[in-house]
């Protein structure tokens, strides 16, 4: 008797961590993240107070390391079911794609929080040690994370459902940290347009929300400047994300052909 | 129903054919052997099968089912092996069978002896705990095998089971194969190694440039092509005088022979076998060591059909 979905998925997931784990890929992960964290708290010691401290720390390390984590564990995926073959076993076994997708993705989303949950935890560590408290807005901070963690998956979800394994990588990375920054700066200062629909616009939300300046929007003689993202709006951008790309994600990944 | 039915299934890869209207049926219990030569569209049809590609017009089914729509029905009775399968590198033998288990719901207590048994019938026990990265290709050949075998499916869709197998893991894939026969099981086995299909299957279908050419039992394709080889080996080597004798036979098409060996292209049936052996001896005076059938007449088969 052919399990539900559900527990495929969930098969799905276990197996994905445990092949994570034994090519220590979640351990070289964990690393890094933890090593860059503290490099990046010590480097910060020097701010004023612990808001100051959090709102710095929380811009930098969460930005790059969560774009650095969703692609490596994500980048090749399942264009490696494709690309080395091994879709020839798990596609001919009873098991829809939609589970495959599911499964994987799980177990991404697994991985990226506990690497997300050692960013904040490093993060809050440094904060109570210097300082001898810690502003509760970490919290909201970190479900932002989370929220923008899942968001870089499934957009790298989709770039690997499309394409070859390093092809999926190089542009689910480049798109991330080069090509939507430069634009989101673009649309800003040339054309004076909010990008409030770039993902790393809104990720700005991420560090902002430990503390947001009193106003979002100030007039300058050149122009409005925009403090911080809105938080709304930028939630809002980094589930559609998530949404878009997934299903595009699993569609693609349907269509696409053990050739 | 039959379990295994494409109906004008037809693949285009951008511009190129790669199977034109392919209609056929696989009889519950049968072993058909799927012939042709590279290119001709057996790995596409399999794919197909196996809900791996989809295709651009026709249909398949498997127990009832469309694979490319419904998988979870269509391949839950089926072992699928497809070209030389890869496994994920970091995984070792008993991971990817407990995986495959799993994904097929075969519970614990049940899935540790069956990974056991089917690890000792694939002769890869001592290779439980390798990864998979260090097998070679024939072990990786034994390892998707004896996933396929893991669930005990009744069809069974093979694309070149015995690809990278040395001489001994032939022999013992045929024998599986003969096994799976007798237990009653489908098979549908694309294979360029017409000896193993003559010997194990009892139909062949034969395809050519995406074209079904032929589709028969393997005894009615020998009286198809109303011919088979004779194998006749001699303690010396025959004189012209004899040779001429041979030629004159009513049965014999054609002949050739190198050293102590003729091989006689004979058109009849084991009545008129036995005859000939008796001519040869009696009348002709040749000295026959041994004389028998040849496995080369569903070659000059497929080789007549594929030229054509």
């Amino acid at each position: 008797m052919i399990p539900s979905s559900l527990k495929q998925a969930v098969t799905v997931m276990r197996y994905e961590l445990w092949r994570a784990t034994k090519n220590l890929r979640l351990i070289g992960l964990l690393i890094l993240v933890a090593v860059f964290s503290v490099l990046a708290a010590k480097g910060l010691e020097g701010a004023g107070n612990a808001t100051a401290f959090g709102k710095e720390f929380f811009t930098v390390a969460p930005f790059l390391l969560i774009v650095i984590v969703g692609v490596w564990l994500g980048g090749d995926i399942l264009a490696s079911e494709f690309e080395r073959k091994t879709g020839y076993m798990l596609f001919a076994n009873p098991i829809k794609r939609v589970t495959v997708v599911a499964g994987k993705f799980m177990a991404c989303f697994v991985s990226t929080l506990l690497l997300i949950s050692v960013i904040y935890l490093i993060g809050t560590i440094f904060t109570l040690n210097n300082y001898g408290w810690a502003p509760p807005t970490i919290l909201g901070s970190f479900g932002l994370a989370v929220l923008y963690g899942c968001a870089v998956l499934s957009l790298t979800f989709l770039f690997s459902s499309i394409l070859g394994v390093a092809g999926a990588t190089v542009i689910s990375f480049s798109t991330l940290i080069v090509i939507m920054p430069i634009l989101g700066a673009l649309l800003l200062s040339k054309v004076g347009v909010e990008p409030w629909f770039l993902l790393m616009y809104s990720a700005g939300t991420i560090g902002a929300y430990i503390d947001p300046p009193a106003q979002r929007i100030v007039s300058t003689p050149t122009g409005t400047s925009y403090a911080y993202p809105d938080f709304t709006v930028s939630a809002l951008v980094i589930i559609a994300y998530i949404l878009v790309s997934l299903i595009l994600c699993i569609i693609a990944t349907k269509r696409r052909e053990m050739r | 129903m039959e379990p295994v039915v494409t109906e004008n299934l037809t693949k285009y890869y951008g511009k190129l054919l790669a199977l034109d209207n392919l209609t056929m049926k696989i009889r519950k219990g049968s072993c058909v052997g799927f012939l042709g030569p590279n290119g001709a569209g057996k790995s596409t049809t399999i794919k197909i099968l196996c809900g791996l590609i989809y295709p651009s017009k026709g249909e398949a089914h498997v127990n009832g089912f469309n694979p490319s729509r419904e998988p979870r029905n269509a391949l839950e009775d089926v072992g699928c092996i497809v070209e030389v399968p890869d496994f994920y590198p970091q995984f070792n033998a008993l991971d990817v069978l407990r995986y495959y288990g799993k994904i097929r719901g075969i519970s614990d207590p049940e899935l540790g002896k069956k990974v056991k048994e089917i690890l000792e019938l694939a002769g890869l026990s001592k290779w439980a705990k390798t990864k998979t990265s260090k097998f070679s290709r024939g072990m990786k050949q034994r390892l998707g095998v004896a996933q396929v075998l893991l669930h005990d499916p009744s069809i069974l869709i093979l694309d070149e089971p015995a690809l990278g197998l040395d001489p001994r893991g032939i022999v013992e894939m045929r024998n599986l194969l003969k096994e799976m026969i007798k237990q009653g099981k489908t098979i549908f086995l694309a294979s360029h190694m017409l000896y193993e299909v003559q010997e194990v299957c009892d139909a062949v279908a034969l395809i050519n440039k995406g074209k079904l050419s032929v589709y028969d039992k393997v005894e009615n394709l020998e009286k198809l092509f109303k011919a088979q080889i004779i194998e006749v080996d001699l303690l010396n080597p025959p004189t012209s005088k004899q040779l001429k004798k041979v030629k004159k036979l009513e049965s014999v098409k054609s002949y050739s022979a190198e050293k102590n060996r003729i091989k006689i292209n004979f058109d009849g049936d084991k009545v008129a076998q036995a005859k000939l052996l008796r001519v040869l001896v009696e009348d002709i005076g040749l000295q026959v060591a041994s004389f028998r059938p040849s496995a080369a007449a569903l070659e000059e088969l497929y080789l007549h059909l594929v030229e054509e």
